[in-house]
């Protein structure tokens, strides 16, 4: 088998792996009579547009990015975690609360507290699933899901509740969020009309910091060897069931940090709603990425964009949002799919002989 | 007392979509398959189920017609979703958790998307009503626990010994348990393999838009995006916690569907207690389930989760 | 069809991805022959005849039965013609009952609403007195030993209509006895239906074949009477060169008890005891071979050794320090090294580089990481070295560790074993399913171990290997040390009895 045809099959399979998402989705598209081309055109266009927009599907790819990092770390080492929404949503509540507490803390340094505070609140959601998995065997597929609900109703208890906003109490609207936090702790913006903010450069620090962590260090090889196969790392002298448990709780840490530097760079407030969609979102960006930081920006940009761009064909052309949901599952199907497929030596070896034999003819 | 028999009389009707559903996701994991895409075909088959009397046929003699064809094409909707999971794990060998959690955003964003189109917001269907059944419903207290309800729920709880049956009985559920649990042994007698699990999907897939249709046309009578609340997941870990048989996954269903009604009746009473700690509670329950029901090990198929490749050299 | 009076597979050939696993194979199999197929592990054996079952399809060739051409591209074709196989790994599913296992392949059990099992009992019992086979239909396949199910698999392939039949490797894991009680079992059967028997043990092949083909590499090297040919000249084609296996015959000294285990219990998960008052003693510098029935414990007694599974009852000493329920990584640190029963799965991290695969237990070392920051060019010179050093062959180290061959992938582990200087070592199956060539690079150096010093646990199926290696050899049954024997004076007979659980002390 000559490298040239190795290189051919593999780009083929990515190839059809694209063709076959667009293909699955035109068949809801045109379900509900949207013009296919069209619709595929606006959400891959029209966010970029524009200065704005453009901006938009940058500040969406922010939490994408970190979450989807996190996500990584517990993927390697053989933990999928679904429960990034749950974990961003009870960071949100702790940074809040630690903003509204620290207000007369320097700036820099209240900064860090309110995002530690964050990535505290979502590691320990994420240790939850994390020793169940290790110490229970418990799956992480199905607590994970089951904290998501959980903490979405700590949500709104706090928000309706004991972090409610005074002034929504007085009023009398009673809007479920939380006070607005000081403009001394919110996040500068970068360009001015915008609400592109300072969090991205977060993104890439972590970024680097996930790359060092699971490949330069031994921490990060054991990690990947407890994920990559239990029994032989266990017989290597490995604590699989700590580092299973110290992975979701980066992960969820990570979800956490996500979460504080929303609200810290673009509302400026918890409010309902934030979360919604990220947990899984993330997972996707995680996959598409490759699982590795240098893959996963420019995928969360490609998710961004799409998130973006769903948001504008319910105008533009009648098409539901919900549409981004369906082509982030099937673009999960294909990539599940199509891994399998391109490491099958097998196949690859049949689909070899027959261009071989026709060669020869 | 009436308390008591409200939250029974409740409780019972409640737990028909987690049953049906787990009934459906026990034939896929005996068959070696984990699908975890059960939630989105959940509400895939809720949202058939109540589209078809919502578009066809309000009202009048024929409604019950088209309510009964809404049930049936809930069911045959998830057989195909089900068949659709089985390309992809079962064809294509994906990994069947990851595969899982796709096909549930696929299902639940095209159930949303179809919704919005077809619907647009919130509509109320009048749904199935309750069927009395002659004599035993008047009996007291008893006719209200037990013979008073729509007749999918008798359906439903027939489904159990019926499952039983058809597991340990007859020559496809032979096959199943075989397949689930040691396919190399079921490949060398002749019996292919894929399609003994592809069957089972389409009749998991079945189960769970059964219990869709079953919640949008009995219980809620009407369609909305978070109807499903998890119930998908929460049937994946009652067959966990029912250890794959049957009986123990209806006492599973049923220990649920009771907590829920107790949570309902409790604020009936107007006891003050945060509502949202109310809602969380069944959450918890199916993770503190999950965490101290032992034994697992001893009675999971064997070879679940795990695609069949006859020529991979082992 | 009544009867099978010949089989023919002529010209077959077969591709795996990467290599050929059958070459234009041709054999013939006549009424009344019981014709052995012969070859090392690897040579394309069992590709062979699950070609003949029809669960693998050739890429060319054909197959002609009672002088027509036949095409199975299943296993209910080949059926249908009367062809049954047992397979090496028997094909019982373990949480059905032998009933249930016999009833999935009989569809005429099949053809109502409700599986016939009164048919299928019947089935059984026919069978049952025709060829003298008595199996318990309502017995759970777990419930029983190796020996039993092994009944049942006959049993399953008769009832099945089998007119001519397949043992694939049918002795590998019995003991003497049982082997002696099957292949008479086998004579008699003969008389009724031909047989394709699958050995690289040429003491049987020679007491039962009336015709032997030869596999080398995918080919028939050599094909006719049995008769003709002895056993080495058998072995000489077998393996294409002569092969003289390493043998312990060098007197020394031991040393101090390296590892002692005292009154060990272990439960399983099932609730009996997996290990059950186990004593055993092993000195540095000595060979200990552990032999037994597979499933008997030896599995168990690994996996406490090294830390991975707790003990209920007992104490184990490594040079005079308890090691029980201590953690793996501990005992690792004190000198001990492993060879793990499953190589592809537990010896190695298969989606890892070979390199990475040899520091898997080192990866905190000062050299390699000293806990932080991975030191790449340290890892990579320890993997040149060794893959020089152990002859390990691959392309280069960085490629990963899974897509090596057996022997290479057990080369690996040994490497990185060996390379840690332990000061004792549990080898468990640590030649199985490889080649000679292989298997002797692999004796000649626990035997270059043991004269380093090292004490070694040698756990083993294979009689032969046991009495070539080891200085004294332990019998263990049901999780108990039967006796300690002295390898010079042991005799086949003697130990096969203490396998079966029969002690006369």
């Amino acid at each position: 088998m000559t490298r040239q045809f190795k290189i051919l099959y593999k780009t083929s399979i990515i190839l059809i792996a694209v063709i076959a998402t667009l293909l699955i989705g035109s068949v809801i598209l045109v379900t509900i009579d949207a013009d296919v081309f069209r619709t595929y055109l606006v959400i891959l266009t029209e966010p970029l547009k524009n200065k704005i927009q453009l901006t938009e599907v940058i500040i969406r790819s922010i939490p994408l990015s970190v979450i989807a990092l996190g996500i990584t770390v517990a993927y390697r080492s053989g933990i999928i975690n679904i429960g990034a929404e749950g974990q961003m949503a009870i960071g949100i509540l702790t940074s809040t609360a630690a903003a509204l507490a620290f207000y007369n803390v320097p700036r820099p340094l209240n900064i860090i507290i309110i995002v530690v505070c964050g990535a505290i609140g979502g590691g320990i959601w994420g240790f939850i699933p994390g020793i169940l998995k290790a110490k229970l065997k418990v799956s992480e597929l199905l607590s994970t899901v089951m904290l998501n609900y959980i903490a979405a109703q700590f949500y709104t208890f706090f928000l309706r509740g004991p972090m409610i906003d005074p002034a929504e109490l007085t009023l009398g609207s009673g809007t479920p969020q939380s006070m607005r936090l000081e403009k001394t702790v919110w996040l500068d913006r970068l360009i001015r009309g915008t609400r592109l903010h300072t969090g991205i450069f977060l993104v890439f620090v972590l970024a680097i910091f996930i790359y060092i962590l699971l490949w330069k260090t031994s921490f990060g090889y054991k990690l990947r060897a407890a994920g990559a196969s239990e029994k032989a790392a266990k017989y290597g002298g490995i604590k699989v069931a700590f580092f299973v448990t110290v992975s979701m709780v980066i992960s969820g840490a990570f979800a956490g940090i996500a979460g504080s530097v929303e609200i810290l760079g673009v509302h400026h407030r918890a409010i309902e709603g934030i979360t919604s969609g990220y947990g899984f979102s993330g997972l996707v960006v995680a996959l598409f990425g490759g699982l590795h930081p240098a893959g996963i920006i420019p995928a969360s940009f490609l998710f961004g964009l799409l998130l973006v761009g769903a948001d504008m064909t319910q105008r533009i052309v009648g098409v539901p949002a919900n549409m981004v949901q369906v082509l982030e599952g099937i673009i999960i199907l294909v990539i599940v799919a199509a891994q399998q497929v391109l490491n099958d030596k097998y196949l690859m070896d049949k689909i070899w002989k027959k261009f071989h034999a026709e060669e020869a003819k | 007392m009436d308390f008591i028999v409200n939250i029974l009389a409740l409780g019972i009707p409640f737990s028909v979509a987690l049953l049906l559903a787990s009934i459906g996701e026990m034939f896929n994991q005996r068959s070696g398959i984990f699908n975890l895409g059960c939630e989105g075909i959940m509400a895939m088959g809720a949202f058939i189920g109540m589209l078809i009397p919502y578009s066809v046929g309000q009202g009048g003699a024929t409604a019950e017609i088209y309510n009964f064809l809404g049930i049936i094409a809930g069911a045959l909707v998830g057989a195909l979703l089900g068949l659709v999971f089985g390309v992809v794990v079962i064809t294509f060998k994906a990994k069947q958790g990851i595969a899982g959690i796709g096909m549930q955003l696929f299902c639940v964003g095209a159930a949303g998307t179809l919704f919005r189109h077809f619907v647009g917001g919130t509509q109320s269907i009048p749904g199935i009503g309750k069927f009395y059944i002659p004599l035993l419903s008047k009996i007291p207290i008893l006719g209200q626990i037990f013979f008073s309800h729509n007749i999918l729920v008798y359906i439903a709880f027939l489904f159990v010994p019926l499952s039983v049956y058809i597991l340990f009985k007859t020559p496809w559920g032979l096959r199943v348990r075989a397949v689930g649990t040691y396919p190399r042994a079921a490949d060398s007698l002749g019996i292919n393999v894929n399609r003994v699990r592809f069957q089972a999907l389409a009749v998991g897939g079945a189960l769970a838009g059964l219990a869709g249709a079953y919640l949008s046309l009995c219980q809620a009578k009407m369609f909305s995006d978070e109807m499903i609340a998890g119930r998908g997941f929460i049937a994946v870990a009652l067959v966990y916690f029912g250890h794959w048989d049957p009986i123990k996954i209806m006492w599973g269903a049923l220990l649920f569907s009771l907590a829920q009604s107790f949570q309902l009746a409790v604020q009936g009473q107007g006891i003050n207690f945060p509502y949202e700690f109310a809602v969380m509670l069944p959450y918890v329950l199916v993770i503190l389930t999950l965490a101290f029901s032992r034994d697992k090990k001893k009675q999971e198929p064997a070879a679940l989760g795990i695609a069949f490749d006859r020529e991979k050299r082992t | 069809m009544d009867k099978i009076t010949s089989l023919r597979m002529e010209n077959i050939t077969k591709t795996f991805p990467g290599m050929k696993a059958l070459d234009n194979v041709t054999i013939e199999v006549k009424e009344g022959e019981i014709f052995a197929l012969v070859g090392e592990n690897g040579a394309g054996k069992t590709t062979l005849m699950n070609v003949l079952m029809g669960l693998y399809q050739s890429d060319g060739g054909c197959i002609i039965l009672n002088g027509q051409k036949v095409c199975f591209t299943s296993p209910n074709d080949s059926f249908g013609c009367g062809i049954g196989m047992v397979h090496q790994r028997y094909m019982l599913v373990p949480n059905l009952t032998v009933k249930e296992n016999i009833a999935l392949g009989l569809k005429k059990a099949w053809k109502k609403v409700k599986l016939d099992m009164d048919f299928v009992v019947s089935k059984i019992e026919e069978i049952g007195e025709k060829y003298d086979l008595v199996v318990d239909p309502d017995a759970y396949i777990w419930q029983l030993s190796v020996g039993e199910q092994q009944k049942v698999e006959l049993v399953k392939t008769l009832c099945l209509g089998a007119k001519f039949l397949i043992l694939d490797e049918p002795t590998s894991a019995l003991t003497p006895q049982e082997i002696d009680e099957l292949i008479q079992l086998l004579k008699t059967m003969n008389k009724k239906l031909p047989m394709i028997f699958i050995s690289h043990k040429l003491k049987e092949v020679k007491e039962l074949s009336h015709k032997l083909a030869i596999l080398r590499h995918g080919k028939i090297v050599f094909c006719g009477d049995t008769n003709d040919y002895s056993s080495s000249d058998i072995a000489a084609l077998m393996t294409g060169r002569e092969v003289k296996m390493p043998e312990n015959n060098e007197e020394k000294e031991f040393g101090d008890y390296a590892l002692e285990l005292k009154n060990v219990n272990v439960k399983s998960i099932r609730g009996f005891l997996a290990l059950n008052d186990l004593n055993l003693k092993v000195r540095s510098g000595e060979i200990m071979g552990l032999a037994g029935v597979s499933g008997n414990g030896q599995l168990e007694l690994a996996q406490i050794i090294n830390g991975l599974r707790k003990i209920d009852g007992g104490e184990i000493l490594f040079l005079n320090e308890h090691i029980e329920n201590t953690s793996p990584i501990d005992i690792i640190q004190k000198g001990m090294g492993y060879i793990p029963e499953d190589r592809n799965t537990e010896g190695i991290v298969p989606s890892f580089s070979i390199k990475e695969n040899l520091i898997l237990k080192d990866i905190e070392n000062e050299q390699f990481s000293n806990h932080t920051i991975i030191n790449n060019k340290a890892i990579n010179d320890n993997a040149e070295k060794l893959r020089e050093q152990f002859d390990i062959r691959c392309v280069n180290t960085s490629l990963s560790a899974g897509a090596l061959s057996g022997g290479n992938i057990q080369k690996v582990i040994l490497a990185r074993e060996i390379a840690r200087k332990p000061k004792f070592l549990v080898a468990v199956y640590p030649t199985r399913g490889l080649d000679m060539g292989a298997a002797q690079f692999i004796h000649s150096k626990l035997l270059e171990m043991r004269k380093n010093g090292v004490g070694i646990l040698l756990i083993s199926e294979e009689l032969d290997e046991i009495m070539n290696l080891s200085d004294n050899i332990a019998v263990i049954f049901k999780g108990h040390i039967q006796k300690v024997l002295p390898a010079k004076t042991a005799t086949r007979r003697e130990i096969g009895m203490l396998m079966a659980g029969v002690n006369n002390d």
